[in-house]
């Protein structure tokens, strides 16, 4: 396995009302609320994307973590889009929306722009769509944040010429409970501290 | 038709939108209010639920959902 050609562009995350953005608080959006810090971050950011508001919710933490980690970062601006992938992990897979869905079926008629939130990956499709990435992408199930795991898997993609560029990381919600982080890994040496191992996404995960 | 209006932006989660910013004839899809096809599934779910129509002809809907006074149209002739 090669090393050292990776490094982490940026990196972002999203846990108990704060949003983090290479290890800075974003500080112009407050929230009491997982409904209120995404519509706040959503008017902080002037989107104007109206698909978001149509996103079940790990959707929307998946979604707008990734628009505060690719937010003026122009590493990606000379990237074939074919060749930008993603690779995300969560413990709950779609559950909490599941669950939602379920009970709407108990009630009688079901909606189908939740059922369509019923599958994890879902959220890996709407940053593509949002970003028009076009690589090779994949959601895994795992009880905890297996990150060793994660970075040999992207070094695979990268160092075959599959991808030039990963956004990796952990996106997790279930209930009240959430918490995500994402990173961004493209060719280049910016110094030990940002090169792609564990040990570093281990450092930027525990600052989330 | 105002009510009805209510009614699609809450159905439909169109936050950006008021319900008085929809034209009474303005195209709902493609040019209009931008609808995707899971947003025409999420009208029918308004027409079984808020009036208790069931839309079976699918030939039909794309008469049917062309603005918010076809489908006040095909309320009034329907309606349970």
């Amino acid at each position: 396995m090669m090393s050292g050609q990776f490094c982490i562009s940026a990196f972002a995350g999203i846990n108990n009302e704060r949003i983090i953005r290479n290890g800075g608080i974003i500080s112009d959006v407050n929230a009491t609320s997982f409904d209120g810090l995404m519509d706040a971050a959503y008017g902080s950011m002037s989107l104007a994307y109206p698909k978001f508001h149509k996103m079940d919710s790990l959707s929307k933490l998946g979604f707008m973590t990734s628009e505060y980690l690719l937010m003026n970062n122009s590493s990606l601006e000379t990237i074939d889009k074919t060749k930008v992938g993603l690779v995300i992990s969560n413990k709950s897979s779609s559950l909490d929306t599941d669950l939602k869905y379920h009970n709407m079926l108990m009630k009688g008629i079901a909606s189908p722009a939740v059922f369509v939130y019923t599958l994890p990956n879902i959220l890996i499709g709407e940053i593509c769509i949002r970003n028009k990435f076009k690589g090779e992408s994949v959601f895994f199930i795992t009880d905890t944040y297996n990150i060793s795991n994660q970075v040999s898997y992207i070094n695979l993609l990268l160092n075959s010429g599959i991808l030039e560029a990963c956004i990796g990381g952990w996106v997790e919600l279930m209930k009240d409970s959430y918490k995500s982080f994402l990173y961004l890994v493209t060719k280049g040496d910016s110094g030990p501290e940002k090169e792609f191992k564990e040990d570093n996404l281990l450092k930027m995960f525990n600052q989330i | 038709m105002q009510n009805l209006k209510v009614q699609i932006v809450d159905q439909l989660n169109l936050k950006d939108i008021k319900p008085e910013d929809i034209g009474d004839d303005q195209p709902l899809f493609v040019e209009g209010l931008g609808l995707d096809s899971i947003d025409a599934l999420e009208l029918i779910v308004l027409l079984q639920q808020h009036y208790g129509i069931k839309l079976t002809k699918a030939e039909e809907g794309p008469e049917v959902f062309r603005s918010v006074t076809s489908m006040a149209k095909y309320i009034t002739a329907n309606k349970k």
